[in-house]
């Protein structure tokens, strides 16, 4: 703290201003059939001004008392006064206040800081200043006063206010990859702070790339007596919630290849009557699986076949890759030996352009019971001379 | 559980003449319906044993629960001592009042809020039994009085938030189900009557002064055994038996009051499961226990619209809007319309609502209308004032609360009105020292020595 104070005609409080608490009852058991009780109660309200010596929470709010956490995401707001305790008239009296961390110094709005306040003897001035908390670690505020003396001396002073500002949430992500391109997101959100607090609203802004569907459970319907857990996060607890990012029609497979911007996180939180943090993530990154150069996906298949009856699959084919693929198409049995190929093996299928789909019919007959997995295909790229393998693209029932 | 018992020192004093003297209270010890249905509890199988002998003598019978109080020096006055150290003896007129030893005196002590002399008073009272400091593990004899001063003593330690103390002395009486806990035990002072002369009160301390330990699951452990207890009870009751399963003369009327009793103290000891709850930070644990309390069929509209308020108060403090809304919804449909407190009560809870949001200039606007109504809703005015603070106007909230006190001086002297203004003041100026010594000198004229004399905020 700036050690000034000596001369000075003014003196600066600051005070932070979480949201008020509820006062804590006394509270003892009472038995209803005696008489004695009801005398106590009184005793204590008298005391307290509590209506009753049951509940935990009164029904007075009370000031802050101590300097609690600070959470990043969470709004500072604090009560910011200067008051004259001597005898004479003190003039163009201006405050400033920073908030200083390791990397940055931020000038906090403050009606008060032109200097044209005139304070007399036993007068205050103050205000209420608010600032959004970005950082994490320490942060200092620095509050700096400034006035003249009733003899035109120039007098100045701070004083300094240190707090460290610590994580409230941790954040985990996973990808699950569906097979029809779409991408599921769990967010794990697990509370890193002391105290409980109610996840307001948990949504992710999807990239342009996606559309995003939320599969979150709405919050249940009031009930008395709920029967799932807690609306609340304890500390330590963890919560998922879970999202389903389709890729836009407009974009073309390629552009989802490699590493994308899938979106943003966005986080709402409450704690203690109302205090509000709100956090977002950056960009979160998934990197698409690869699909290689030919990506084989069925589009026709049955789901159950009898035996020793032929069938047929239809195979599309897309040249992920940026040259013309001209494919050759080899089946090779032996992967499967409860069906059989019955089309013609070593035909050639023709060029596929970049980006280019090609659909292919193939016929097999089954000759074991049971759940059979389609596998063998193999497709070459005359071009360049190399073989893409495709096994277990699909599974059929054979009864 | 208590270790083995040991035989009555011969040089105690003769109690049964105490036993016969009424006391604040009233004697338990008698045989009327009212009696049999306040002590009525089965002995424990511990007990029981005991009892299906035939009692030895009386000086060569066990002494099984040996309680001794556990501290010496008096509480002490923090109040009293800010008060000689900040106004010195000339305006530190220190009037507590002086009664005498009796039980009559220490229930005028209560009345006054001294709290901390009725502790010491209990002490006194129970060193005539033999049960006074440094008598822990001493045989000593028991009876209605003196337990019943013992429950005395344990509410006014936890009203005192005295947990350690509590607990130990506590320790002494085991579970409570030692067979000399119970009237069988002295046949020669209380004839034919059966039952525990544990005062039920003392049962429900016993189990929730268990969560200040570092086992607070043993709270939950002794609530439920004794809800236990009370269905036993009642079922007997629902079967035309008495209260412990014996048969005898059991009038409709006698048996409808019964079960209202108990139903009650279901009630008081849900309460409690609630407040364990609400302590160990199980807050819907803690909701779900007072949802059960407002369901069952005897609970009051009164009791009913309090406890909805305090659950919205919990959601509050939590973070949890919605829940709280639905809460204080509910409250509103049991609240006494003829009550004009009532509209205060509704008001408040918006303003609570607006506060969550930080409008706190509308919070105080809905107050300001609430205080035009009914003056006498000492916490709007202080939820009010708050607001003001938190709209940057420090004055007029000081000049608000100051005005509560001057208006309302037996309700406003009250711990959080008198904190906030303290902090008030020491915002305001850097001379808050004489403001504060008014506070201490209205505290300590107006107010016992159990005022928490922390919230002056003086060194």
């Amino acid at each position: 703290m700036a050690d000034s104070s000596r001369d000075q005609l003014l003196t600066l409080k600051v005070m932070r201003l979480t949201r008020p608490a509820f006062a804590h009852n006394l509270t003892v058991p009472i038995d209803p059939a005696d008489a004695f009780g009801a005398e106590l109660q009184t005793a204590m309200a008298s005391a307290t001004g509590q209506t009753s010596a049951g509940d935990p929470l009164g029904s007075y709010v009370v000031l802050p008392q101590s300097f609690e956490n600070i959470y990043l995401g969470e709004t500072f707001t604090f009560y910011m006064c200067v008051h004259n305790d001597s005898n004479q008239i003190a003039t163009e009296v201006a405050i400033k206040a920073d908030l200083q961390t390791s990397s940055q110094r931020v000038a906090l709005p403050c009606k008060m800081q032109e200097p044209v306040a005139e304070l007399s003897p036993d007068q205050a001035l103050g205000e209420v200043i608010s600032h959004e908390i970005k950082e994490i670690g320490q942060h200092i505020l620095v509050c700096a006063v400034t006035y003249n003396t009733a003899a035109g001396e120039k007098m100045y002073f701070r004083k300094f206010f240190k707090f460290p500002v610590a994580k409230p949430l941790d954040v985990r992500t996973k990808f699950y990859n569906a097979e029809n391109d779409d991408v599921y997101l769990e967010a794990q959100i697990q509370n890193t702070s002391t105290i409980p607090m109610v996840l307001e609203r948990i949504s992710l802004e999807p990239s342009e790339l996606y559309d995003c569907n939320e599969l979150n459970p709405p919050r249940a319907p009031f009930s008395e007596t709920p029967i799932e857990g807690p609306s609340y996060l304890s500390p330590q607890d963890t919560r998922q919630f879970l999202y389903c990012l389709s890729p836009k029609k407009e974009y073309t497979l390629k552009s989802y290849r490699g590493v994308t911007s899938i979106g943003k996180l966005d986080m709402i939180w409450r704690t203690s009557m109302g205090e509000r943090g709100r956090l977002q993530t950056s960009q979160l990154q998934r990197m698409a699986p690869g699909y290689g150069d030919l990506r084989l996906t069925v589009e026709e298949v049955p789901a159950t076949v009898r035996m020793h009856e032929m069938f047929k699959i239809v195979c599309r084919l897309h040249n992920c890759c940026d040259r013309a693929l001209d494919l050759q198409i080899v089946l090779d049995g032996s992967l499967q030996p409860g069906l059989i190929w019955s089309s013609t093996s070593g035909r050639h299928l023709g060029q596929v352009p970049p980006n280019g789909d090609f659909d292919v019919t193939l016929n097999l007959v089954p000759v074991a019971f049971g759940l059979q997995v389609i596998s063998g295909i193999r497709l070459t790229d005359t071009f360049l001379k190399r073989t893409y393998e495709h096994d277990e693209v699909a599974q059929v029932f054979v009864s | 559980m208590d270790g083995a018992g040991m035989s009555r020192d011969d040089s105690v004093v003769n109690l049964d003449d105490m036993a016969q003297t009424t006391t604040s209270r009233g004697s338990k010890g008698g045989h009327s319906p009212f009696d049999r249905r306040t002590t009525a509890w089965t002995p424990s199988s511990r007990a029981a044993q005991v009892f299906a002998q035939p009692l030895p003598a009386a000086d060569k019978r066990l002494s099984y629960t040996m309680p001794g109080i556990m501290q010496e020096a008096p509480l002490g006055d923090p109040v009293g001592d800010l008060a000689k150290k900040h106004l010195g003896d000339v305006h530190a007129a220190v009037v507590r009042p002086s009664v005498e030893r009796s039980t009559d005196g220490l229930r005028r002590l209560i009345a006054s809020g001294n709290l901390r002399s009725a502790v010491d008073l209990t002490g006194i009272l129970l060193a005539a039994y033999n049960q006074g400091f440094g008598k822990a593990h001493s045989p000593s004899k028991h009876t209605v009085e003196s337990l019943e001063l013992w429950c005395v003593r344990f509410q006014l330690l936890m009203a005192l938030k005295m947990n350690t103390l509590l607990h130990s002395e506590l320790e002494t009486f085991g579970d409570l189900e030692a067979p000399d806990m119970f009237f069988q035990y002295y046949p020669e002072i209380y004839p034919m009557k059966r039952g525990s002369m544990v005062p039920f009160s003392m049962r429900v301390i016993h189990a929730e002064a268990a969560k200040f330990t570092p086992n607070p699951s043993d709270a939950l452990t002794r609530l439920n055994k004794l809800i236990a207890n009370i269905n036993a009870i009642m079922s007997n009751l629902s079967h035309g038996r008495w209260e412990d399963g014996s048969v005898g003369e059991l009038s409709d009327d006698d048996r409808l009051e019964s079960e209202a009793l108990w139903k009650s103290r279901l009630n008081a000891v849900r309460q409690s499961m609630a407040r364990t709850f609400f302590t160990i930070k199980e807050y819907h644990l803690a909701s779900a226990s007072l949802a059960q309390v407002c369901h069952s069929e005897n609970c009051s509209l009164e009791e009913k619209s309090r406890i909805y308020s305090s659950l919205g108060r919990i959601n509050l403090e939590l973070g949890d809007q919605q829940q709280a809304a639905e809460w204080f919804q509910k409250c509103s449909e049991f609240v006494d319309p003829t009550n004009p407190a009532a509209k205060g009560v509704v008001i408040g809870h918006k303003a609570y609502q607006k506060m969550f949001y930080g409008n706190y200039a509308e919070a105080y606007e809905l107050m300001l209308e609430a205080a035009a109504a009914n003056d006498a809703n000492v916490d709007i005015l202080n939820n009010a004032a708050v607001c003001l603070l938190y709209v940057g106007r420090l004055t007029d909230a000081i000049q608000l609360l100051e005005k509560a006190l001057r208006d309302h001086p037996s309700i406003a002297l009250n711990e959080s009105v008198i904190i906030n203004l303290s902090t008030l003041y020491e915002l305001a100026t850097a001379r808050s020292a004489g403001r504060k010594h008014a506070l201490l000198q209205m505290v300590l004229q107006a107010r016992g020595d159990c005022f928490n004399a922390a919230s002056l905020k003086l060194p």
